[in-house]
């Protein structure tokens, strides 16, 4: 133990110029993000965006420039260190270098940021909720940046193997996904997630025990090898294309969020920009009440729903309590999870930008919402800048829906239809693919040209909400009343509703109708 | 005893032959100077000996323990300084002997301010801002203070002016003279590493062609001078242990490899009545480069004229 301290201290006596340098950029950060959280506009927010993106960029390459200094400081890669004929033991070695790293990469930011964490009203709850999320993140970046710097003698092949094995994995993940179609099911991944474990500990076994560097060398090769060819997260392009409806479908996929996303208390935060989809916001059981309002855009009031208990059947299926009444504030039940199917629109940016801006948490959470992206790349739509107001702080994004079970929009079955429902959103995706089973970056858009819907029902309410805006008529079938919305034309059928058709323009993303009716049945919808 | 032991030792960097069935030893208390040209395996056996290579085949045991398995236990005892080895740059010469100095239990402060002084090493500058000698002079110094019962030294000369050589040499020599240590030394430095040794080996092309007492090499090998009256008869039938026989005119020279007094004049007067014949001693380098030149084809063949 007191060996392991005697490494410790040199190597930190190695790295400090860089390690302070890196605090002082953490607490640097720290009055920006303050004077820009208190001015709440949405330029100030974009360049808070801005300035996160950044800082998390620095922080991702700071820790693996410390990591791979600490490393490098006994190299054990090659025959030519100083520690490797002196009685140094290679497991206090590695005790001391991981330590060092935990300690620098981990703890001494955690040191800086508390105390700022503390000062926007957090308590030690939630200040404790934040630091398993951050400290997951740098753990995986200094466990990554560890497994290249001892497989490396250098900085300049340290960096030179890290970024070629970056543009070889994309490369290969891209190139796979043409003749290799394999999804990875949740126990398959979990093998996956234990295997590279395994491998990580062998790798490290080999270079601090055995110092064999080749097959270290080797075996992190061909684990990158595997990962590239069945990680869900490699990108891959997709080359199919299929519509999907949105009519009450059930929720398929949810996806935890990462833990916990400060904001400010009683932050105004601006919603995410273009994913259409539900948002939970689950409140920490310390609160007994949650405000949730909008300031700009609209609920669809029907849709703003609290669910029971953990909002969860055994089957995972999300359990909807009845419908609360529309106005805000909205109560908290007692279990403490709200969901609401808003007209949000969901930024790459949102979680990032207002939740936790100040750490890497959030631009993770950005790379999970790239990822949903990738995923519901036809829900995305720019619907309005909506922004809420939370009297408590956002925890958690845990789910969006991504209705998975794809058909093409031809025609929609009338999924909602059946009396009772007084709301349907129709939604007519541009393209792009929700089951592709490893994700996508690929993003295709195909105009739509016109989409017909029948109903027979007497409409009294119509929202079509396109990219430019929203707009909104009403009118009942009764009355035989035309409605009219800058060049659509719909028919009156009499008895079968109406037929409204829209002429789309081209390479509109994305289309959205909202109906508001009584009794709706919707007997068609479809496009050419 | 034996410090080091190698039996058949082989080691092989792909299909080459690094070092080809390597028996050596080297007896406790000795300073041993591994001899070779460039090439010849002298740092790969070395780093076999320190455990930084696995052997192909055979074995080597350093200190009684078999190289593969040396540990802290044996390293402790060992003191290694070898061109290669990386300093930390950004210490001070005091940071790096503090860093050390707990490692060893043995590590005498007396001898470390000896060795500061005798190397005059600048305990407060960086090892970045120190030239190659003074840095070689460093890792001795961290190598010795601690009185190692083995010292490895790995082409230690190399790259290191005159005055350097032998401020190191004369460094290397005082402490082997306060203890009962056993050196062991790889060069192709023959003039240098001739002050320091007592025993040697001679390494070319991965094989030891012989390893002896430097005392008895040098007491067997006579360079030798005849002088006939006529001019040589190329025909004549030389021994095997006659190396680099030359003829010019009147005057013949080769190396005797198995001088005895009084017999290696008989040896010529058999063939040459008339001549005169004059036996020089030699220095180890004179030896050594003998031996290389011995080994090339064309001194094989005239050997046997």
């Amino acid at each position: 133990m007191k060996m392991i301290w005697h490494i410790m201290k040199k190597d930190l006596r190695a790295i400090w110029p860089l390690w302070l340098a890196w605090l002082g950029l953490i607490a640097i950060r720290i009055p920006l993000i303050l004077y820009y959280l208190n001015s709440a506009s949405e330029q100030a927010l974009s360049l808070m965006s801005l300035v996160s993106g950044c800082a998390f960029l620095a922080d991702a390459i700071l820790i693996f420039s410390l990591v791979r200094s600490l490393v490098h400081e006994d190299t054990l890669a090659g025959d030519g260190s100083f520690w490797i004929t002196r009685p140094i033991a290679g497991t206090q070695l590695l005790f001391a270098k991981l330590a060092s790293a935990l300690l620098v990469c981990v703890v001494s930011p955690l040191v800086v940021l508390v105390p700022t964490w503390w000062g926007f009203g957090f308590d030690g709850t939630e200040v404790a909720h934040v630091l398993t999320s951050y400290g997951q993140i740098n753990s995986g970046l200094l466990v990554l940046a560890f497994l290249f710097a001892i497989v490396t003698r250098r900085g300049s092949s340290f960096w030179l193997v890290l970024i070629s094995t970056v543009v070889a994995f994309m490369i290969l993940g891209l190139a796979s996904s043409m003749w290799l179609s394999m999804s990875v099911s949740f126990y398959e991944r979990q093998i996956l997630v234990y295997s590279g474990v395994v491998l990580v500990l062998f790798v490290v076994v080999q270079q601090f025990i055995k110092r064999r560097t080749w097959i270290a060398q080797s075996s992190l090769g061909v684990g990158a090898l595997l990962t590239a060819l069945v990680s869900p997260h490699c990108p891959r392009i997709d080359t199919s294309l299929s519509y999907e409806k949105r009519i009450d479908q059930p929720l398929t996929t949810t996806w935890n969020g990462v833990g916990a996303y400060f904001a400010k208390k009683d932050q105004e935060s601006s919603l995410p920009d273009y994913v259409k989809g539900k948002l939970e916001i689950v409140i920490p059981k310390e609160y007994t009440r949650v405000e949730l309002q909008l300031l700009k855009g609209e609920w669809i009031d029907s849709k703003g729903a609290v669910f029971q208990a953990d909002g969860v059947d055994d089957q995972g299926n999300l359990l909807e309590a009845p419908a609360p009444a529309v106005s805000s504030p909205m109560q908290k039940d007692g279990q403490g999870a709200f969901t609401c199917d808003v007209p949000l629109t969901l930024s790459a940016n949102w979680l990032w930008n207002k939740a936790q801006p100040w750490t890497p948490t959030g631009f993770f959470g950005r790379f999970r919402i790239m990822f949903i992206q990738t995923v519901t790349v036809a829900d995305l739509k720019l619907v309005a800048g909506a922004k809420a107001r939370t009297g408590s702080f956002v925890t958690r994004l845990v789910s969006v829906q991504s209705y998975k079970d794809a058909v093409k929009f031809t025609t929609i079955e009338a999924a909602a239809a059946g009396s009772g429902n007084d709301h349907v959103s129709l939604f007519a995706p541009s393209g792009g693919r929700l089951t592709q089973p490893r994700g996508s970056w690929y993003k295709r858009s195909i105009p739509m040209l016109w989409v017909r819907l029948e109903y027979d029902t007497s409409v009294y309410s119509l929202r079509s909400q396109e990219a430019d805006g929203s707009k909104e008529t009403t009118g009942r079938v009764d009355d035989s009343e035309e409605l009219l919305a800058g060049g659509e034309t719909h028919e009156n059928l009499g008895e079968r509703g109406w037929r409204f058709v829209k002429q789309v323009d081209q390479r509109v993303g994305y289309n959205d109708y909202d109906l508001k009716a009584t009794n709706l049945n919707i007997v068609k919808a479809s496009t050419p | 005893m034996n410090v080091i032991e190698t039996q058949k030792l082989v080691r092989k960097y792909g299909r080459m032959e690094a070092v080809h069935d390597l028996t050596l030893s080297v007896p406790a208390g000795s300073v041993f100077a591994l001899l070779g040209p460039n090439g010849a395996g002298k740092t790969t056996t070395i780093k076999v000996l320190m455990n930084l290579l696995s052997p192909t085949a055979g074995e080597a045991r350093v200190l009684g323990v078999d190289s593969r398995k040396l540990g802290v236990k044996e390293r402790l005892q060992i003191g290694y300084v070898s061109e290669n080895q990386q300093l930390p740059p950004w210490m001070t010469v005091r940071q790096l002997l503090d860093y050390c100095r707990p490692w060893y239990p043995t590590w005498d402060r007396d001898l470390e301010k000896k060795l500061l002084v005798r190397f005059e090493l600048p305990e407060e500058r960086k090892i970045k801002q120190l030239s190659r000698g003074m840095a070689m002079k460093v890792a001795l110094l961290s190598s010795l203070a601690y009185r190692p019962k083995l010292l490895v030294l790995d082409e230690p000369f190399s790259g290191l002016d005159p005055l350097v050589r032998d401020e190191f040499i004369q460094g290397v020599l005082e402490v082997s003279e306060i203890g009962d240590w056993t050196v062991f030394i790889s060069s192709h430095d023959i003039n240098e590493v001739e002050m320091l040794c007592d025993w040697t080996g001679i390494l070319t092309g991965g094989r030891l062609q012989l390893t002896e007492r430097v005392e008895s090499l040098q007491a067997r090998f006579r360079r030798v001078e005849v002088v006939n009256d006529t001019a040589v008869v190329s025909s004549v039938v030389v021994p095997a242990h006659w190396l680099c026989y030359e003829q010019s005119g009147t005057i013949l020279r080769f190396i005797e490899t198995n001088f005895v007094a009084g017999k290696t004049e008989a040896l010529c007067r058999e063939r040459f009545p008339s001549a005169a014949v004059t036996a020089h001693s030699m220095s180890l380098r004179e030896i050594f480069v003998a031996l290389m030149r011995a080994e090339r084809p064309q001194s094989r063949e005239g050997a046997l004229l």
